[in-house]
């Protein structure tokens, strides 16, 4: 917000951000075009473009003249690319949810966030038609932390309607913050799918000449139409370089860095794919579901929400779990500490999570075992203290990360009731997110 | 051609630029030190850029244009001056306030207006020179004026911004950067666009803004820690920016030159128009390598056994402009030739040359005939990758469009000679849009009263200070550009010593020295006040202080007064003096009697091998002659 002043100022000369002004102070005048307010800039300043393409502040007074030359609507104006359908080649559907890959400077707010129309999208990335027809459209326009239970059904069922129609492929546009959720989350949703379903991000908006968004669109299309690859899995840049990505399963794999373009990395897995910038491939997994059009996705969007996750440390107080029974939650992920460890001190019971852990077991809570080392299985027999955790009733949650875990114990949760079905299902491998075996070569 | 130019007539009008880096400790976005590794890079990192809309929704010309070379980029990242910030794998961090503070205090030394907030602008450049794809840069001052001699400029813009990554290689697909250099600060200064000047004042408002940015003594000093670009135009012609103008002398000859090649590109201009050349004449370039499958012409075939294509097209009443000179050296052939090399081919051949020399002639004239070839036109032929001579082919074509019309707004790079090539169109303003990853920067009104206070004194009038001190305006200068400045001022505040004797030892006395290959690098500020403070004290005399010099620089670990003790170049006494040339005296009586006139002189010599740096040459002749007299009046016993 501008101060009164100046905002009753503007308001008396009628001018609104996007309008050209002439600006005098003291001995100085400026001509230029009024940004919108930016949310960081001081109250007093205004802001305006000036003719050398700079943006300055300057500060308001009751001396300083504001006079409007004129009005012109220069703002919020994308070139667009229409649409040219080619039969012989593949078609991909890029479905968007918003996110840094669909964002560009926002004025308003100082940041950058959505607002690309699909086909201000696609004449961004316009190599993308060489590769496939490219269809486009946007099913919501959230940034990833705002993502919820029914945009997760909502999403699945999206493509599922899309994928119906005979595609060769979905590319699903998602922010990175918590893209792996989604990913976990629409594996256990969609089973069985007759064709690849790619979620792909980045972390450089598309507005910006370094943005890692055409690499990693580029890479999941070639992936899509050169590969018989099935199923949900994600597409993200393998190293800083623009030298090509990686594909990764969806139900095995972190945002490991705030910022890197290769934030994501497979955890106690490898990495389905590799794609060049060639568009090279290079099939790292032996066994995947294969592409089958005919095939019918069986589709389950049930979950239940009230699942948290709750994370252990030194002097983690047991009456935090007081808070989730109360509040009506029916599982918690617990991610413990090494193999999988809570505080159970035996000499202090106060302190120790064990007789809580077991109070809301009998309630009718599930809790499932993760550990928060990321890497690694968790294992409930090597130390006492693990085998009294696992006398509480708790599931130790094998080498799931964390986020499948909890996705997973969603879906579980939302669709049975039963203590048993819903302890078979979590120790069941649905969509890859269980492994016995882990390599050398899987860690770092 | 034209050679002695009315510039008045002619309406030029040109601007300068100049970038200078600063001396701060950390990069203007990062916590990385602001300096060059002297170290090898570690590794390596590649991408690719990409055009993108600015905030008006308009695909900068410039950034398009790049976009279509579709060049890769290498980066060397440096163990300590490379981090994630400079890799565009972590937003930048705040600006550097020591950074904004400096150029503040230049802004304030022009009287600039100081906006109330600074705000970072993206300014894209995707030749690879910035990871990001943009250039950070603000504007901290606004309508300010250089002053000197009398004469005022007006310079509408000082920035801040981040120096560009340093250009290691290009192989025309591949350019290879360096990232210690990313980010280091700078400060921009731009005139106006200025009229009714010669080129030559160009380089004296250049001197000046470097003396002006010196005077803060906040910059880097050294090779390519100052770069100049200017812009110029004429009447009918059109804004051209050349870019890293090496030396000052060089920005006359650039300028001059410019004029010359705009001129001449006018009667290019005027002579299509008269022969009825328009834009319905082009025809597009078409696949002429058939025509060399048994060329015999090494070059041809060089191109043929890669696999490579020739492609042709025909330039109608074009004949024989190829050939003019549009400035020396250079032709609008060889300058067409440079949007073909910008393109990634080798340039281009055409009928306006001598083509004896390819061993082509035959081949040429079935491409002229294939093409439809007539008398006044010039056919041109571009070898390559396929995909490339294409490009290469549209470049020149769709410049030689231009040349119907007008001649192009764009950015050259200059040469040694002053001659320059062309690089990139240039850019507008679309290619600005703001850095919203960082906050801007609040210039309050006490940080400008803070600034204002340390405001340094400008080097100008610092020149005339020590020209007040007797020393010539030449040495002023000298010692005003030399690594000296601060010892010199130290010395002038804190001795009597006069400022020509000071002045004498810091120019002259310290570069023999240097030459003679003495490490006078050893000899720090403290240490030279040091010895000018024991000279002032007759410590040590004026004849010593070569000898002091070598020894502080020998022995940099003992105090000064410690090395003149281990080296006996204390000074002596007068009554220590007399003792030493009585004792001479004495041992050479003999010759004293044998020649009274000149038994001074000889002995002069054997007196100064004990006592030379310890005391002044004056004060022992003097007493070396009153010794002498009284050796005759005494008589032998």
């Amino acid at each position: 917000m501008y101060s009164k002043p100046l905002e009753k100022m503007l308001r008396k000369k009628k001018v609104e951000a996007g309008d050209d002004v002439r600006i005098t102070k003291e001995k100085n005048s400026y001509a230029g075009t009024v940004m919108p307010k930016s949310e960081s800039a001081d109250a007093n300043i205004i802001l305006i473009k000036l003719e050398n393409g700079y943006n300055i502040g300057i500060d308001y007074n009751s001396k300083v003249r504001i006079e409007k030359l004129g009005t012109k609507s220069r703002l919020e104006k994308f070139p667009t690319h229409a649409f040219t359908f080619d039969p012989k080649k593949p078609t991909i559907m890029i479905l968007h949810t918003g996110g840094t890959i669909a964002s560009r400077v926002d004025y308003k707010t100082g940041g950058v966030s959505p607002a690309f129309t699909p086909e201000e999208f696609i004449a961004m990335f316009p190599d993308l038609t060489k590769i496939a027809n490219i269809k486009s459209r946007m099913i919501m326009n959230i940034a990833s932390e705002d993502m919820d239970h029914t945009r997760y059904g909502h999403i699945a069922k999206e493509i599922e309607r899309d994928i119906k129609l005979g595609l060769d492929g979905i590319i699903l546009g998602h922010g990175t913050d918590t893209l792996h959720y989604s990913a976990a989350m629409l594996s256990f949703m969609l089973q069985n799918l007759p064709a690849p379903v790619i979620l792909v991000g980045s972390q450089r908006s598309s507005d910006r000449g370094s943005s890692d968004a055409a690499l990693n669109l580029a890479c999941a299309a070639n992936f899509i139409t050169k590969t018989d690859f099935s199923g949900v899995a994600v597409c993200m840049h393998e190293n800083p370089s623009d030298d090509g990505c990686l594909i990764l399963p969806a139900t095995k794999i972190r945002k490991m860095h705030t910022s890197r373009r290769d934030a994501f990395r497979p955890v106690n897995a490898n990495p389905i794919a590799r794609v060049g910038s060639d568009g090279k491939i290079e099939m790292i997994a032996e066994n995947y579901l294969k592409k089958d059009k005919k095939r019918n996705t069986i589709v389950n969007v049930n979950m239940d929400p009230k699942v948290a996750i709750i994370k252990m440390y030194p002097i983690a107080e047991p009456t935090i779990l007081d808070f989730y029974l109360k509040n009506g939650y029916r599982g918690i992920v617990i991610e413990g500490t090494g193999l999988g460890h809570v505080p159970a001190s035996p000499e202090d019971p106060k302190k120790s999570w064990l007789p809580s852990i077991k109070a809301v077991v009998k309630a009718g809570m599930t809790v499932v075992i993760t550990s928060q080392t990321i890497h690694g299985a968790t294992n409930k027999h090597v130390y006492k203290n693990l085998r009294l955790l696992e006398a509480t009733g708790v599931i130790f949650g094998e080498d799931m990360t964390t986020e499948a875990a909890y996705t997973k114990l969603c879906f579980v949760l939302g669709n049975t009731k039963d203590p048993a079905k819903i302890k078979e299902m979590l120790l069941t491998n649905i969509a890859g997110e269980i492994s016995q075996r882990r390599e050398l070569r899987q860690f770092p | 051609m034209t050679v002695n130019i009315d510039y008045q007539k002619i309406g030029l009008k040109y601007g300068v630029e100049i970038h200078q880096r600063l001396a701060t400790t950390r990069k203007l976005f990062c916590a990385c030190p602001a300096r060059i590794s002297t170290e090898q890079p570690i590794g390596t990192i590649n991408r690719k850029l990409r055009a993108v809309a600015g905030e008006l929704g308009l695909i900068d010309m410039a950034a398009a244009y790049e976009f279509i070379r579709n060049r890769m980029f290498t980066y060397q990242i440096f163990k300590n001056e490379t981090c994630l910030v400079d890799i565009d794998e972590e937003p930048p961090h705040p600006i550097d306030p020591e950074a904004v503070k400096t150029v503040l205090e230049l802004a304030l030394l022009m009287k600039a207006d100081i906006p109330g907030e600074i705000h970072v602008m993206r300014k894209t450049v995707i030749d690879g020179s910035n990871t990001s794809g943009f250039q950070r840069t603000a504007i901290v001052g606004l309508n300010g004026v250089l002053s000197y001699a009398n004469k005022k400029v007006f310079i509408p813009v000082i920035a801040v911004e981040e120096e560009s990554a340093g250009i290691v290689a290009n192989d025309g697909d591949n350019v290879t950067y360096r990232l210690d250099r990313l980010g280091i600060p700078l400060v921009e200064i731009s005139t106006g666009l200025l009229q009714g000047l010669t080129p030559k004042d160009a380089v004296e408002i250049a001197y000046h803004i470097g003396m002006l940015v010196r005077s803060t003594g906040k910059v880097l000093r050294g090779l390519g820690t100052i770069r100049q670009d200017v812009n110029v135009s004429i009447d009918g012609g059109n804004r051209v920016e050349i870019k890293g103008v090496q030396t000052l002398d060089l920005i006359e000859k650039a300028i001059e030159y410019e004029a010359q090649r705009q001129l001449a590109l006018k009667e290019v201009k005027d002579e299509l128009k008269s022969r009825g050349c328009k834009l319905e004449l082009f025809e597009k370039p078409q696949d002429v390598t058939h025509i060399f499958a048994d060329s015999k012409s090494k070059f041809i075939k060089k191109i043929l056994a890669e696999n490579n294509k020739i492609y042709g097209f025909n330039l109608a009443k074009f004949g024989g402009l190829l050939k003019k000179d549009l400035c020396p050296g250079k032709t609008f052939g060889k300058e067409l030739s440079e949007y073909a090399v910008a393109q990634g081919v080798g340039g281009i051949t055409h009928t306006d040359e001598d083509l004896t020399n390819y061993q082509m002639d035959a081949e040429m004239d079935r491409v002229k005939a294939f093409l439809g070839h007539e008398l006044e036109d010039c056919t041109v032929i571009v070898a390559g990758q396929g995909e490339k001579v294409v490009r290469a082919c549209n470049a020149v074509l769709e410049r030689c469009k231009t040349a119907l019309f007008e001649i192009p707004r764009e950015v050259r790079a200059a040469n040694e000679d002053g001659t320059t090539k062309f690089s990139r169109p240039l850019p507008g303003s679309s290619r600005l849009y703001p850095e919203t990853d960082i906050p801007p920067f609040r210039i309050t009104k006490n940080l400008i009263e803070e600034t204002r206070k340390h405001i340094p004194e400008t080097w100008d009038k610092k020149l005339g200070r020590f020209v007040k001190m007797g020393l010539t305006k030449e040495l002023s200068d000298q010692i005003i550009r030399s690594e000296y400045l601060n010892d010199f001022e130290n010395i002038i505040k804190n001795t009597g010593v006069s400022a020509k004797f000071a002045a004498s030892v810091l120019m002259s006395t310290m570069t023999e020295l240097r030459r003679e290959g003495v490490k006078v690098e050893k000899v720090n500020e403290e240490k030279m006040l040091e010895i000018f403070k024991l000279l002032e004290a007759k410590k040590i005399g004026k004849e010593a202080v070569n000898e002091v010099l070598k020894g502080v620089s020998k022995y940099p670990m003992q105090t000064v007064d410690e090395t003149i003790s281990k080296l006996g170049l204390k000074t002596i006494s007068k009554e220590e003096l007399r003792a030493i040339i009585r004792d001479v005296v004495q041992k050479n009586i003999n010759v004293i009697k044998k020649d009274k006139k000149s038994a001074v002189k000889k002995l002069m010599g054997t007196v100064m091998k004990h006592v030379r740096g310890k005391i002044d040459g004056k004060v022992v002749n003097q007493i070396l002659i009153e010794e002498v007299k009284k050796s005759h009046a005494v008589g032998p016993p």
